[in-house]
């Protein structure tokens, strides 16, 4: 248990870095493509995180996430309502049978069509909630509208690459 | 009251959620404002040193552009030396300083963090208030505008560039005079718009839209963009012009920071003047 907090602790602090140091310098198209690869990191918390801890964590990651942007409060906010929906999702999303114990919501345990529509979902509600609450106004409505659908589909081929580099379906097991 | 408690236990977590929501929504606000005070911004410590060590590797880089861009600035500063102009009349000049007074001061600066694909951008400089900078300082790069300070640690500071949708800058058609105002809107770093300049004025495509030294944080006649194109909205009398920034937003590397040294008695006398026309 102590070694799976600190797991999730290093892989946050890691993401946090990773965007604030390389992601958010990349221009890409003109920043039509702005991934948010650090939501990796609280899309990865255990299925049986309490719910109030999803919607701390995440209020303490965004602020972090908007430390290094100068955004005080949009990431923030963001990820608030993440951590309100992330486990309202796992319980929609859960197999019929419910999670297995140790299952931890990657494409190896439950699954590419899981994934997908779970990672899906959350970082596309996520990137919407940045990309309007930065403007804090709906124009320029389509272009902004395509700034987040390209983005999340930025960020979601970084997380499923991502768990291809690093993770593999034996990963669980030998814990 | 146990009903109440249990109507809170029920909600709790909306409850939660809510608080978060305000407590994040209330920094936003707090930090869209311009005249903010908070220390959460990449100006402290900890990005500030992160920033700089990254800078530092990166710089490495392209040390060769930047040499280059040192060598033209120097080959430009040494031939407005004063051996290098010949006299024209035998006429004496004589330069008190009691005549004249010195009002800016260029302090540089080096980038260390930069973006320009978000609606609210920032730069971070690694100057900081033990190196002179203040807030409220005007940030220029090869004599045109890049933006102002907005918040200053021991040993950094986040600068507010023109390309952030907060901004504003009080500027003038070089040409005829006439005033306006340029905002961002957030979509191209490469163009920005001037609006409120009177309809008495004629803008050409090209013309040069520069400072117009009302405001402390710049002196008159800094270039901020030529037009690109303008208009007259139906049933208005100003115009709106978009200009093509003159700043490349995408590679700064140094910039200078100005010190107005009579900002703060041209502040006063202006706080004075609203004092007594308020009361």
């Amino acid at each position: 248990m102590g070694g799976e907090v600190v797991r999730n602790i290093l892989r946050l602090v890691f993401l946090i870095l990773v965007q604030g140091l390389i992601v958010n310098r990349l221009d890409l198209w003109q920043g039509y493509i702005l991934p948010s690869v650090y939501i990796f990191g609280l899309l990865m918390l255990p299925i049986t995180t309490p719910r109030i801890l999803y919607m701390v964590i995440g209020f303490a990651v965004g602020a972090a996430v908007d430390m290094f942007t100068n955004t005080l409060g949009v990431h923030t906010s963001a990820c608030v309502f993440l951590g309100f929906i992330q486990p309202l999702f796992l319980l929609f999303l859960a197999p019929r049978e419910g999670y297995e114990v140790g299952q931890r919501p990657t494409l190896q345990d439950l699954g590419m069509g899981w994934y997908i529509t779970f990672a899906g979902i959350l970082t596309l509600a996520h990137h919407t909630w940045v990309f309007f609450i930065e403007l804090m106004r709906f124009t320029p409505f389509f272009e902004t509208l395509a700034k987040i659908l390209l983005s999340t589909l930025a960020t979601l081929v970084l997380m499923v690459l991502g768990q291809y580099l690093i993770y593999t379906p034996n990963d669980r097991r030998k814990q | 009251m146990r009903s109440l408690w249990q109507l809170i236990y029920r909600y709790h977590i909306f409850l939660v959620f809510l608080l978060l929501e305000v407590a994040a929504i209330a920094l936003l606000i707090r930090n869209n404002n311009y005249q903010r005070a908070t220390f959460v911004h990449s100006a402290n410590q900890v990005t500030g040193n992160l920033y700089e060590k990254r800078t530092e590797i990166a710089e490495y880089l392209k040390l060769q552009s930047i040499n280059e861009e040192l060598a033209k600035e120097n080959a430009r500063l040494r031939t407005a030396k004063g051996p290098n102009y010949q006299k024209l009349t035998d006429d004496l000049y004589l330069r008190e300083d009691t005549l004249y007074l010195l009002k800016y001061e260029y302090l540089s600066g080096r980038v260390i963090n930069n973006s320009v694909n978000r609606p609210n951008n920032y730069i971070t400089i690694d100057k900081g208030s033990k190196n002179g900078i203040q807030k409220e300082m005007g940030v220029v790069a090869k004599g045109s505008v890049v933006g102002i300070v907005k918040d200053v640690s021991d040993n950094f500071a986040s600068v507010m560039p023109l390309i952030n949708t907060n901004m504003r800058v009080g500027v003038k058609l070089k040409r005829s005079g006439e005033t306006g105002e340029v905002q961002w809107d957030g979509s191209d770093p490469a163009f920005a718009t001037v609006r409120d300049i009177s309809r008495s004025a004629n803008p050409l495509k090209g013309d040069s839209i520069i400072t117009s030294g009302f405001s402390t944080y710049f002196p008159e006649g800094i270039l901020v963009g030529t037009v690109e194109n303008y208009r007259i909205p139906e049933g208005e009398n100003f115009y709106v012009i978009d200009i093509r920034l003159t700043t490349p937003f995408h590679q700064l590397n140094y910039i200078e920071v100005i010190h107005n040294i009579l900002a703060d008695e041209q502040l006063e006398l202006e706080a004075n003047q609203e004092e007594q026309n308020g009361g």
